[in-house]
């Protein structure tokens, strides 16, 4: 047989930043990100687990592979929830990895109509806080004129439409707020408004400026933030997450010394990211000065030992996957919940499982987010908790989906809880309000 | 593959449970053995015996070679496809299907984890004994396959003491029950030799395990030695003084360094460090700590610690867990050696080691499951070097030939697989594996079940010198070899 | 065909005229008696032997001590008996890697005897007759109480050499306990009664002598009582290395080994569970003699029975009509039942029909002729298939021991 000429397998990815070759190298095949990650444990498919996907990059850097639909369905259905991060012994990068990835695909790949359709809409609203004040405004309709249980059966966006508190759409957090302990603040924060945050749960943004206030921060929360990024880099879009970065790191970065307090752990696992994102050391050294929330709290500490009243009610905290995650921070907020008196933190079977928000997941890959979404609900049920706990408004926007109805339990952000505990609010009062807002049938 | 074949394939199986396009197929080109790799035509994801059952069928009619597959952790290439064959992925297969505490019976289909055994009988103070260091991901299926050990099957015994019953799918398709509800079934044993038989003899789709009670009190001492010799010396005294601990563990400087980076266990600094674990009855626990503790400190230990309670005893495991996987923070480039030696040999054998390192100018990281012998000597490599890997091959190999004039074994738990059926001539003289041959060819005349591994083949050996093998066929006098 | 006197002529050419002899009535097996005893005293001889056996079409039944040749069904024919008498050595015994060596044909009490000055047992005690070997116990795969702790053969058995009928030598396992390298061939000739191939030589995984040990009695109980109990000892954080349910005399029999206040301790926890009498050493001894002895008499049948450990009190209890006398392992769910001698023939079904109904089985040992086509259950099933294949691929001319076994193999 005449031989052929060698031809050098070509990579399927383009030169700007692809899946690095050193940390495709750095997986083992060990295979403990398996049981950690919620696709593979829905499917059972290998390409579908984390070990799964870094071959495929591996593949497609050799050329093996091509930047077909098939392939790009399962880097897609990566929930990006780093769980594997946490499982794997080796120490792989796969989450930037994935995120290099998705940047490839993003620039090569060409999505069907439909579904180029659907980011687009995602893109046009989600990252723009005003339009989500909007939209927002429409829900406060939607829910009090009843349309939402109409609209419940379509499974579309309307579905995952929370219950928006008319607090939520017209809340401000004041621009500075002063430490309400005695003396000199014991920390100077800058709070990020976030954009899904900022246009559904405005109401957890001021209530988070209080808490903070409360506990000795002196606050500052610029006008006018726009999104920090998050949902953008996540999908791959990297150069519109680079320029909402910068944006966001020019509005925030004013006092070298407050930390970035951020109570949204989607937005708090990107800001980290922000000196390899932008690059320089500016950005680097900012990236160092975020908190979640939670951390500045348990460091502080309550403000005095009779400060937080007590809500006495059994609480299940779910782990956002972009807080325990992505950023290790998995005690402080249960330990600034359990400082609350009356307060039981119940076991949750799972509770570090992502819940299949995802960012924008749930809404380009509903299937399996609600595989996802059903899997928390029952773990909850079956916890028999007064109320859910989340860091992260995605989160509780899907929780809350799946939490609806009979079983429903009502779903609070952390700092909520605490706000209400500082306030003196009564448990009884606390969960009635918030079931009835959410559409609940009134609890024991 | 035939098209007709594959399309029979997809009828026996769910939607979605045939695999054919390159993106779906091609993750399971090798298993945890990554240096072989191999291109299946089909992977099938069946969800019962009955599928499994017409699947094998199917294949064994139209002579297509297969390969089961469980969670696709093991490190000898069992699970390494035939290039065009077929996979049969059990990793859906996952429920645990019964339990029966009155019996200390748990009946699981294959895809279950090692873990997720224990986890089914922990509230009720039960758990499942063989615990390969892989248990939270690696499955039963494989576990039988393998016939798993573990750090803890010094004094609870391997994956066969705990297998009562399974159901397996012979080579041609039919489904047998092996072994029974309870102990010693009329017959021979086929369950005792299917169990470590590498997925060469046929498919188990479900399997009946036995769990344990817990014992009453779990102690663990970590003592830190200056040396190795040291150490190991102070293994056997424990042996020789009659008490069997539940496991004993060794690492060195290198490996311990490595897991510390990953897990952060706290372990001190010495050049040796052994984990035993004592359990049983709180009175008879606590003397066995004492008799230890005392004979680590005649042995010359400079530091002992008592694990304070399950939290750190569990950290500690984990540390040692994570050792092989975390080396890849040391060094990239390495390969995991599996082979045994009788205890008492491990000195002598360490220091053979440590000299053949030496000689090819590399790096060896120990650790080792002290108290049965089975050693997993990590050979380092730099995969910059050019040639470096391949002499690390020849190193790891030269250490299983240490293993072997000690009066040892080519593999302690990750089994022979694909990685070293070439060495079994080795280790056994060619009537011996003659003889696996005919028990091979009982259950599996075509050849189509798991081909290629665990005994030697030209094929794949190529001409090993001396190396004859009197074919069944000859023996029956039916034909001649010429 | 070759005739008798050139077979022996041949058989003395192997292992020496000695070693040759006439079988005498003393040597049937199962009441069939074989032409030729021979005595080889190195593997090679036999495998000599066997590889001459099988060209020349004849039957072999290997023999230890002898004790438990009448296990199974009566062999269809039996040429020559091969004894293994002369293969008693120990090859090696390292005391620190806790194992040893030994030949098929050495007597366990012999065994026992080499290993006890270093402070080390293998842990394994039936009680069939003094005169048992390693080979013999293996083959049958016997047992005794210390299995609740220690397992059977299975266990303890971690490398054999054996010879197949065609004279090919093998081997499997190793001399270490860790090793998975090859097929484990040795676990099919663990209670195959010489079916598939000779023992030759057994690697042994050993144990050390407990300390300090106690014996309990726990007497006059009903069979509901014995399960009870068992559980609530089970429950009480102690290892038991024997436990037996003695029947029809409700009697539980405890041992406990350990340190010296180990043992102490768990006796102490045991008491909490029952009335609890505890024996002194030499009643001790003679008690769990006796808990053997008494079912294995002389020209008794004995069922081998298993069932689900939970099925234990209905086990005793239905028991009452057809067995004399029972040894039950409470941890197990198995027993050992010397049988009336007038049991019918349906009785014995329907026995084994109930273990059956409730996932176990019943073997006879011992079987009167009136009911040795009753040793084995009768089944027909895919493994029963895979029994035939092996038998095939090891044994094509059915040299060794045919119709011994399950299914008539």
């Amino acid at each position: 047989m005449a031989s052929e000429p060698a031809v050098a397998p070509v990579s399927a990815f383009d030169d700007h930043n692809p899946p690095a070759r050193e940390l495709l190298d750095d997986c083992v095949h060990c295979g403990f990100c398996l049981p950690a990650c919620p696709t593979y444990q829905l499917w059972g498919q290998e390409a579908d687990s984390p070990r799964g996907r870094i071959l495929l990059m591996d593949a497609a850097a050799r050329g093996q592979l091509t930047l077909n639909a098939e392939l790009v369905q399962h880097w897609d259905a990566c929930l990006g929830c780093m769980a594997c991060v946490t499982a794997c012994p080796s120490g792989v990068r796969y989450d930037r990895l994935i995120e290099q990835t998705r940047q490839q695909v993003e620039r090569h790949h060409r999505r069907t109509p439909l579904d180029r359709a659907r980011r687009a809409a995602v893109f046009a609203l989600f990252p723009h806080p005003r339009r989500m004040r909007a939209a927002a405004a429409l829900l406060v309709l939607y829910r009090t004129t009843g349309l939402r249980r109409l609209l419940h059966r379509t499974g579309s966006l309307a579905a995952l439409a929370p219950a928006i508190p008319s607090a939520a759409v017209t809340a401000r957090v004041p621009e500075h707020l002063p430490a309400t302990t005695p003396g000199a603040p014991r920390r100077r924060v800058v709070l990020l408004t976030g954009c899904v945050q900022q246009g559904l749960f405005g109401d957890v943004n001021a209530a988070t400026a209080r808490v903070l206030s409360a506990y000795g921060c002196a606050v500052h929360t610029p006008r006018a933030q726009g999104c920090c990024g998050a949902l953008e880099l996540h999908a791959g879009r990297e150069a519109a997450a680079v320029a909402r970065g910068r944006r966001l790191l020019d509005l925030l970065d004013r006092d070298a010394e407050a930390l970035i307090a951020v109570n949204s752990a989607g937005c708090g696992s990107v800001l980290e990211e922000y000196g390899e994102l932008l690059g320089g050391e500016r950005a680097a050294a900012f990236a160092a000065r975020v908190r979640d929330v939670s951390e500045i709290l348990a460091e502080l500490g309550p403000p005095s030992p009779d400060a937080l009243h007590p809500l006495p009610l059994r609480l299940a905290y779910h782990d956002a996957c972009h807080l325990a995650h992505a950023q290790g921070v998995r005690e402080q907020p249960r330990t600034v919940l359990a400082a609350i008196p009356g307060l039981d933190l119940v076991a949750l079977a799972e509770a570090d499982t992502c819940c299949g928000s995802a960012g924008i997941y749930n809404l380009v890959q509903p299937a399996a987010a609600a595989a996802l979404g059903r899997r928390k609900a029952e773990h909850i049920r079956a916890a028999a908790p007064d109320a859910l706990a989340a860091a992260n408004p995605g989160c509780l926007l899907q929780i809350a989906a799946h939490l609806d109805g009979a079983g429903g339990i009502p779903t609070f952000h952390p700092v909520e809880l605490l706000d209400a505990s500082l306030r003196g609010i009564p448990a009884a009062t606390l969960l009635a309000r918030r079931r009835k807002l959410q559409g609940l049938p009134p609890g024991r | 593959m035939d098209g007709e074949v594959l399309r029979r394939l997809g009828a026996a199986l769910d939607p979605g449970a045939l695999l054919t396009a390159p993106e779906d197929v091609r993750p399971y080109e090798c298993d945890g053995l990554t240096g072989h790799r191999a291109l299946p035509a089909a992977v099938l994801l069946p969800e019962s015996t009955e599928q499994v059952a017409v699947c094998v069928r199917i294949c064994h009619d139209a002579g297509v070679p297969y390969v089961a597959r469980g969670s696709g952790t093991g490190l000898s290439g069992g699970a390494l496809p035939v290039a065009g064959g077929v996979v049969v992925c059990l990793a859906r297969m996952n429920r645990v299907l019964a339990v029966d505490l009155d019996n200390e019976r748990v009946v699981v289909q294959p895809g279950v984890t090692n873990a997720a055994v224990t986890q089914a009988v922990a509230a009720a103070g039960y758990y499942y004994a063989p615990d390969p260091s892989s248990q939270q991901v690696c499955s039963i299926g494989g576990n039988v396959a393998e016939n798993s050990g573990g750090a803890h099957c010094l004094k609870h015994g391997f994956t066969v003491n705990h297998v009562v019953a399974a159901t397996f799918v012979t080579a041609n398709g039919r489904v047998a029950r092996l072994g029974g509800a309870v102990p010693d079934a009329p017959g021979y044993d086929l369950l005792g030799l299917v169990v470590g038989s590498e997925g060469t003899l046929g498919i188990v789709t479900e399997v009946t395990l036995r769990v344990l009670r817990r014992p009453q009190s779990v102690r663990m001492i970590l003592a830190a030695f200056d040396s190795i010799e040291q150490a190991g010396a102070a293994v056997s005294r424990i042996i020789a003084a009659g008490v069997l601990p539940a496991a004993v563990e060794m690492m060195d400087r290198l490996t311990r360094e490595a897991s510390e980076q990953a897990v952060h266990a706290g372990y001190p600094d010495c050049e040796a460090l052994l984990l035993v674990e004592l359990d049983g009855p709180d009175v008879e626990c606590d003397a066995q700590v004492e008799s230890c503790r005392g004979i680590c400190v005649d042995a010359g230990a400079v530091e002992i610690r008592l694990a304070r309670d399950d939290a750190e005893r569990a950290l500690m495991w984990r540390g040692r867990r994570a050792a092989f996987a975390a080396m890849g923070r040391v060094s990239p480039g390495y390969y995991v050696q599996d082979g045994v030696v009788p205890r008492m040999r491990l000195p002598e054998v360490l220091r053979g080691i440590e000299a053949l390192a030496r000689d090819y100018g590399l790096r060896v990281g120990n650790v080792f499951h002290a108290g049965d012998g089975n050693l997993h000597p990590l050979v380092l490599y730099d995969r910059g070097v050019e040639g470096e890997a391949a002499r690390a091959l020849e190193l790891a190999g030269r250490i299983l030939d240490v293993c072997l004039a000690a009066g040892g074994s080519i593999t302690g738990e990750h089994g022979v697989g694909h990685d070293k059926a070439c060495y079994m001539p080795r280790m056994f003289s060619g009537a011996a594996l003659t003889v696996m041959d005919r028990v091979r060819a009982a259950f599996d005349p075509a050849g189509l079940c798991n081909p290629g591994k665990l005994l030697p083949t030209p094929r794949l050996c190529g001409e090993v010198p001396g190396f004859h093998r009197v074919h069944p066929v000859e023996a029956a006098g039916l034909a001649e070899r010429w | 065909m070759v005739s008798a006197a050139g077979v022996r002529e041949i058989l003395a050419g192997i292992t020496g005229d000695d070693f040759v002899r006439e079988a005498s009535a003393e040597d049937a097996v199962a009441g069939v008696q074989p032409s030729l005893v021979v005595s080889p005293g190195t593997e090679a001889e036999v495998s000599a032997v066997l590889a001459c056996a099988s060209r020349d079409g004849l039957a072999v039944v290997v023999r230890g001590g002898g004790t438990k040749l009448d296990w199974g069904a009566p062999p269809s024919r039996c040429d020559v008996l091969l004894s293994t008498a002369r293969l008693d050595a120990v090859v090696e015994h390292e005391p620190g890697d806790l194992v040893c060596v030994a030949q098929a044909g050495l007597r366990l009490d012999a065994l026992q005897a080499a290993l006890a000055p270093h402070g080390q047992r293998l842990a394994l005690d039936p009680g069939h007759g003094v005169a048992a070997t390693l080979g013999g116990i293996v083959a049958a795969g016997a047992w005794g109480p210390l299995r609740a702790r220690y397992g059977t053969a299975r266990d303890l058995v971690i490398g054999a050499r054996f010879v197949l009928a065609d004279g090919t030598v093998g081997y499997s396992g190793g001399k270490v306990v860790k090793n998975v390298a090859g097929y484990d061939v040795a676990k099919l000739l663990i209670g195959s009664l010489g079916t598939l191939a000779v023992v030759t030589e057994l690697s042994l995984r050993l144990h050390p002598l407990p300390r300090a040990s106690c014996t309990l009695a726990v007497e006059g109980l009903d069979a509901a009582a014995v399960a009870s109990v068992w559980r609530a000892v089970e429950g009480a954080a102690v290892v038991v290395s024997r436990a037996v349910a003695l029947w029809p005399d409700g009697v539980l029999l405890l041992q406990v080994d350990g340190t010296e206040d180990g043992v102490e301790a768990q006796v102490s926890a045991l008491h909490a569970t029952g009335r609890l009498r505890r024996l002194d050493a030499s009643d001790a001894e003679t008690a769990w003699t006796q808990a053997q002895a008494a079912v294995w008499t002389e020209g008794a049948t004995v069922a081998a029975i298993g069932v689900p450990r939970s099925e234990l009190a209905a086990l005793l209890d239905r028991l009452g009509g057809v067995a004399e006398r029972t040894l039950a392992l409470p941890s197990l769910g198995i027993a050992e039942s010397r049988l009336r001698p007038t049991i019918s023939e349906d009785d014995l079904r329907a026995l084994r029909a109930w273990t059956e109904q409730r996932g176990g089985h019943l073997l006879l040992r011992r079987p009167p002729a009136s009911l040795a086509r009753l040793a084995w259950p009768q089944r027909d099933d895919p493994a029963l298939d895979l029994m035939r294949a092996v038998k095939r691929s090891l044994d094509p001319t059915s040299t060794l021991a045919p119709g011994r076994f399950l299914g008539g193999i």
